[in-house]
């Protein structure tokens, strides 16, 4: 039954895919970030969806008149420049045909954060991906909140099999990531049942996140909040609530789940912890010795690549560090475009709250800009010790935060008053950068 | 069972999306929006709270008229 209705979903969905690029983007969108065919049985698991959306998608996008480039600034290019670095790193990879599973599996999400850099460019589509980010990743936190609840904590609440969240750890940190984005959409929705819903979809999305027994994700749960705080108009309202959410969960946990927790305090005591520290260091050798590529990605999980870049004495392991693996995959090259997209994705969400402040017609864009910052200070912070690296509900943000930048910027220019006496200003900025089809 | 039900609501709400964000599309910045996932925009065609939604038709409910 369960395939019955995706395929029904996305059979009905397909046409509207070709003559609408962005909605295939979207579904594009759902299908990576909730791999939906991992939830379903029999003849539906073995379909490639996702091979069949993003052909269809691409095809109509070339065929269309939707703008085939994102807009040309810096942000762009640096992007432009990481997938060229990415290919470049695969070329020449250390053991090339073990990094080719990976290269492949994270250039296809890329191709997908391409597309957005040159759709995600209206509020609707804007809304409508964040619509999705919180549809897909909710499915996920009211499953596992109910399932924590209803288990009182003691097990490990996972995500869907053979996806980039299928581990706790991973899952732990997509939803700390999605809390945010709901509470934008919480913020946005004009309809009350939808702002209750997502309220509800929020409290289970939190359970779940302690149910995952992550302490990555516990600690990128805490700097999330933090930012959220801080970014809030009312902070001691919003300590208040979240003091009022968080506190009931957590002391429902068990005392297994709090032993857990207690051991971040002490981490050169945890065996885990001091196991990443060693692939950390062997990640930052393989920087060392090939800082323009690195060594291919995951390469540094093999022993003998291990030991090529150290001398040996280290277990090679996974780097579980979304800053280690881009480190040890593409070199230091690929770590600095890295973070300088991450640092300008954060400008963008700082610049947008400043220039829409105090204006009611782009109190969206403040919103969504406001929910973005604590979502990147939970992945900036949680993913210093997962490796989601190419995840696509992180990248996913950088071309929704730049196209919101540009909308309000193009808004502001065409709605600046003009001073009697000064020279004629020149034509205003469409409204809507790059609409679709007429 | 429970599973199931997600899924399905998940799959009708990727199709409201989709369905939103086409009748949106051409809405600037400034503009508000309309119809079942409408924003709380400033000059939007009021509250759009459950009564008025029933009457007028869930996705594209057509703005009310000034005056």
């Amino acid at each position: 039954m369960r395939s019955f209705v995706l395929i029904l979903t996305i059979g009905c969905l397909l046409p509207a895919c070709f003559f609408y690029p962005q909605i295939g983007m979207l579904v594009w969108g759902w299908l990576t970030l909730m791999s939906p065919h991992q939830e379903v049985f029999g003849f539906g698991q073995g379909l490639q969806f996702n091979l069949v959306v993003a052909v269809v998608t691409l095809l109509a996008w070339l065929l269309s008149v939707e703008p085939k480039l994102p807009p040309m600034n810096g942000l762009a290019l640096a992007f432009i420049v990481f997938l060229l670095l990415m290919v470049a790193s695969q070329l020449t990879a250390i053991v090339p045909e073990y990094s080719y599973t990976y290269f492949d599996r994270f250039i296809r999400e890329m191709v997908f954060i391409f597309l957005c850099m040159a759709l995600l460019n209206s509020k609707a589509r804007i809304h409508g991906m964040m619509w999705i980010y919180a549809i897909a990743l909710g499915y996920y936190g009211i499953k596992g909140g109910a399932f924590t609840l209803v288990t009182g904590g003691g097990y490990h609440a996972r995500g869907p099999a053979n996806s980039m969240i299928a581990d706790n750890n991973h899952l732990g940190l997509a939803l700390v990531m999605a809390l945010p984005v709901m509470n934008y959409l919480r913020m946005q929705s004009a309809r009350r049942f939808l702002r209750v819903g997502i309220v509800l979809t929020m409290i289970l999305t939190l359970a779940c996140v302690l149910g995952t027994q992550s302490r990555g994700a516990l600690l990128g749960l805490v700097a999330m909040s933090g930012v959220l705080i801080w970014r809030s108009r009312h902070r001691t309202l919003s300590l208040v609530v979240i003091a009022l959410l968080a506190v009931p969960l957590i002391l429902f946990m068990p005392e297994t789940w709090m032993a857990r927790m207690e051991t971040i305090r002490n981490p050169g005591e945890d065996a885990s912890f001091m196991g990443r520290v060693q692939a950390w260091w062997i990640a930052f050798y393989i920087g060392i010795g090939d800082p323009l590529t690195g060594a291919g990605f995951r390469a540094g999980y093999l022993q003998n690549v291990a030991d090529l870049f150290t001398g040996g004495g280290y277990d090679a392991r996974a780097h579980h560090s979304i800053y280690f693996e881009i480190l040890a995959g593409m070199g230091f090259i690929g770590l600095a475009l890295y973070l300088l997209i991450m640092f300008g994705t954060w400008r963008n969400a700082a610049r947008v709250r400043r220039q829409a402040k105090g204006r009611a017609e782009l109190k969206w864009a403040h919103d969504l800009a406001s929910m973005a910052q604590p979502t990147l200070a939970g992945y900036a912070v949680a993913g210093a010790s997962m490796s989601l690296e190419f995840w696509s509900g992180y990248w996913v943000l950088v071309p929704a935060l730049m196209h919101t930048r540009r909308l309000v910027e193009a808004h502001l220019g065409a709605t600046q008053p003009v001073r009697p006496g000064a020279p004629p200003a020149r034509p205003a900025a469409p409204a809507v950068l790059g609409a679709g089809r007429s | 069972m429970v599973t199931g039900i997600l899924l399905l609501f998940a799959c009708v709400g990727l199709g409201v999306v989709a369905f939103w964000v086409v009748h949106n599309d051409r809405v600037g910045p400034g503009e508000p929006t309309r119809g079942f996932l409408a924003l709380r925009d400033p000059g939007a065609a009021g509250p759009a709270d459950d009564a008025r939604a029933g009457k007028n038709g869930g996705l594209a409910a057509p703005p009310r008229s000034p005056g």
